[in-house]
């Protein structure tokens, strides 16, 4: 797609198309980390007192932030159904079914965490336990959801019902049953979703792991007697949290790679590696994964969370510049499914309102709860 | 047929009940910021720990119910796309603006509130006091601009219907409906009374059992003075927004008040049963020329009958009729009980201890949210057969997707679990609140009712 030689709905779109992008990735970087806590806690270690550790600095790490973190999720909805309303209306008819597993998922576990926090009685267990499980299987159709767009079933399917040439009108008669599962029911989409899993996991623990860095340094400050049990169980959790941050890496390498091996579909095989930029993005999620995970054993907790981070930036990214120009490939172009370049343009003036005023105030709430962070690195 | 016609009630019903269930809790994060930040600007000013106890015991309650309201907050924002397909296909880009800024506001909300809950010790009292007063403004504004969005579907702005399609889209015109502020300022107000009331008749509850404790007298002198500056604001509102449907939704006004012929000088109608074959509004109290009066401010004026429109464009009549005199009535009842409270708070009167008085804010203090779904039930059901008042029906805008039941009941199974638990925690921290002051002696005042209640 060349920017220079397209018309205005064309670069119209593709900024729209931009901001949701921008906007998923923060969803991943922030919420993602979130449901990757919620897992994590699944795999807590052996030794009680550890445990108990653990799924505090799991808990002050979600508590104060999550709710935000949530809204960039609301926020790219809002910007698809906008600016590309056709897109979103395949969407929302074609995965209905893994849409309503994930709204179930959200609901539970943003309630579960509240309920299991706020109850006078104590953390009731049976709630954090439905938050860990809810946290774990709503990343599921997340990534089935992205997998079903990004192979193509998703569009293959739909288009097929078209009456005409045009995206918007669709052959209701012809819809039945089998629509709830033939857009997404593959190999594909389903390792898409347990790589969304590994993806949120790993994204959490080498946040854990800054966090645990940052809580070991001001314990050796205080430098007391009573602080040398403290010390040595925050210094064995580090290592706990390094070795779930290696398997989660392993096991999104051998879930990414599963689901190219699965996909039997030459051509969208080709437009995943291929396609677009994509072949640098591969190379940046490649790089960062390994000087993430060599940082984070050499003891440079801030440059492994830094990798990581591009990790996560790289494969979603990937993931939707490998569709262009599509919106949803291979029938539904962004220029197709673009809303008239008035809404654009008002719904990018919203969006820049919007971001002026939320980013300094995001930026002042991570810095109140994340303080240690930001001094530690002058340490 | 009769699939498709269970799967658009399905359909309904989900929509129905998750606009309701998302309603109360976004109510609660829309009005609980007010009282919190009085009670606050009471320590701050006065150096009143007990305010500032109060304020943190209601924050924790709005924690839980911010959290459940966030959450099905977003559920709606897709169920929009999972039920209603092609009006989201239609609406989405005509009505951006506003959903867009609700985003915005929503986003500045949701920060905000994290410094307030989680804030106590980490900013200073006044940083910590204006970030409520940012979730105040920006939770309201939250509302406003949803409720934007939806005045839409009553009156629609912003575009050019050609053909079956929407042309020359503005969406800035869309986003400024005629509808838009007069509804935006109706559910403002509603929220307030709503949840002045249902906070006070919480208190009152408390003080029923242990009479003349400071703190509970406290925290309900201040939601029944928000909630009752509020109810006694909404009849003006409602009659701007009564005149307003009047004239550009005479049908929903003609099933509103029952009225089924085409009459000047038009009575208004108190109760009565409206009987949709018999074309006939039976056993109702009617007060001549009011309706004429109220609706257009002439006691001559024509008012349109439900008979002037053909049968396919009418909305449910006894729903829409039953659902409007459940709102006034309730509306009506908090803003009596609503003007004895400010007159007994203004003269520090001790009609505040009567257990009568008490046993009246009990009842009400549901009746505020019943009036609140009330008024929903008045403007979603008597703009139907509409989904887009005179654009698009409701029953060409559901989804294809056959078998909607299934996530309706999963939905209600889903929110009947949230409620029940919401409750139940919120009734524990009433309780432990209570065993706390009990037990708590740091404040002279406690010392005090202890005493009394030992005594």
């Amino acid at each position: 797609m060349n920017i220079l030689h397209s018309t205005e709905t064309e670069w119209l779109a593709l900024i729209c198309a931009l901001v949701i992008q921008l906007c998923l990735i923060l969803y991943t970087l922030s919420a993602g980390a979130d449901f990757g806590g919620g897992i994590l806690s699944l795999f807590k270690p052996k030794d009680k007192a550890l445990q108990k550790l653990w799924r505090q600095t799991i808990d002050e790490a979600i508590a104060p932030i999550w709710e935000s973190n949530h809204v960039w999720l609301i926020v790219a909805i809002v910007v698809l159904f906008v600016c590309f309303p056709v897109g979103f209306s395949w969407i929302s008819i074609g995965l209905h079914g893994p849409l309503l597993f994930l709204l179930l998922g959200i609901s539970l576990r943003g309630a579960a965490f509240v309920f299991a926090h706020y109850d006078p009685q104590g953390i009731s267990k049976t709630w954090y336990q439905v938050f860990m499980i809810s946290s774990t299987l709503t990343p599921i159709s997340l990534g089935v959801i992205a997998g079903a767009i990004a192979s193509g079933q998703l569009a293959e399917v739909m288009h097929n019902l078209m009456i005409g040439e045009k995206a918007n009108q669709l052959n209701y008669m012809a819809v039945d049953g089998s629509l709830w599962w033939s857009t997404w029911w593959a190999p594909f989409p389903i390792m898409v979703g347990l790589m969304t899993v590994a993806l949120f996991a790993w994204l959490s623990a080498i946040y854990l792991n800054v966090e645990l860095v940052n809580k070991t340094i001001s314990a050796q400050q205080h430098n007391s007697t009573e602080d040398a049990e403290t010390l040595n169980n925050l210094l064995a959790l580090q290592k706990v949290t390094r070795i779930r941050a290696s398997f989660a890496q392993l096991a999104l390498a051998l879930s990414a790679g599963m689901a190219l091996f699965v996909l039997d579909d030459s051509l969208a095989i080709e437009r995943l590696l291929w396609g677009s930029y994509a072949p640098w993005l591969h190379l940046t999620v490649g790089l960062s994964a390994i000087l993430a995970l060599w940082t984070l054993w050499y003891n440079q907790a801030h440059l492994a969370r830094f990798f990581g981070v591009m990790q996560a930036i790289g494969i979603v990214s990937g993931w939707t510049v490998s569709s262009l120009p599509y919106l949803l490939p291979t029938h539904l172009s962004l220029a197709e499914a673009a809303a008239s370049p008035e809404t654009l343009w008002a719904t990018l003036l919203c969006v820049v309102i919007a971001l002026t005023l939320v980013l300094p105030s995001l930026w002042y709430l991570i810095k109140i709860f994340k303080q240690p962070q930001l001094e530690k690195t002058s340490v | 047929m009769d699939t498709n016609l269970s799967d658009l009630f399905a359909a309904r019903s989900q929509m129905g009940l998750s606009l309701a269930f998302h309603i109360v809790f976004a109510v609660a994060g829309m009005a609980m910021p007010l009282l919190m930040v009085i009670a606050e600007w009471s320590w701050l000013k006065h150096k009143d720990q007990e305010a500032q106890y109060l304020a943190k015991k209601w924050s924790k309650g709005t924690a839980i119910l911010f959290a459940v309201g966030a959450v099905s907050g977003t559920a709606l924002s897709f169920e929009l796309g999972l039920l209603w397909p092609r009006f989201m296909e239609l609406a989405g880009p005509i009505i951006g603006v506003p959903f867009s800024l609700e985003g915005a506001a929503f986003f500045l909300e949701a920060i905000a509130l994290g410094i307030y809950l989680y804030g106590w010790e980490k900013v200073s009292p006044w940083i910590h006091w204006l970030s409520g007063v940012i979730v105040l403004i920006s939770g309201t504004l939250s509302g406003l601009f949803i409720v934007a969005a939806n005045g839409w579907m009553n009156t629609p702005t912003g575009f050019e219907w050609v053909n079956g399609e929407a042309i020359n889209v503005d969406p800035w015109a869309a986003a400024m409906n005629p509808s838009a502020l007069q509804q935006g300022v109706h559910m403002v107000i509603a929220a307030f009374t709503a949840l002045g009331f249902a906070v006070a008749g919480i208190h009152a509850q408390r003080l029923l059992k242990n009479p003349g404790i400071a703190f509970h007298q406290r925290a309900l002198k201040i939601a029944l003075a928000v909630g009752a500056v509020a109810a006694l604001m909404q009849p003006i509102s409602g009659d701007l927004l009564a005149k307003h449907v009047a004239r550009t939704q005479p049908v929903k006004l003609a099933a509103m008040e029952g009225q089924w012929e085409t009459e000047k000088a038009a009575p208004l109608r108190i109760g009565g049963i409206p009987f949709e074959d018999e074309e006939e509004t039976k056993y109702s109290i009617e007060i001549p020329y009011l309706l004429s009066i109220l609706a257009f401010a002439d006691p001559q004026a024509e008012v349109k009958g439900l008979k002037a429109f053909p049968k396919e464009d009418r909305p449910p009549v006894a729903v829409t009729h039953f659902a409007f005199q459940i709102m006034v009535g309730l509306g009506t009842l908090l803003m009596l009980i609503g003007a004895i409270g400010l007159w007994g708070i203004w003269r520090r009167h001790s009609i505040l201890d009567q257990p009568l008085f008490l046993k009246a804010l009990v009842v009400c203090s549901p009746m505020g949210l019943l009036a609140l779904e009330a008024g929903w039930v008045v403007t979603e059901v008597g703009r139907q057969p509409w989904i887009i008042h005179g654009i698009m029906r409701t029953k060409d805008a559901v989804t294809p997707l056959p078998g909607l039941a299934i996530p309706f009941i999963g939905f209600m199974i889903l929110y009947f679990i949230l409620g029940i638990v919401s409750v139940t925690l919120l009734k524990r921290h009433v309780f432990d609140l209570d065993q706390e002051l009990g037990l708590d002696t740091s404040a002279s005042s406690f010392k005090q009712d202890q005493a009394q209640k030992e005594a």
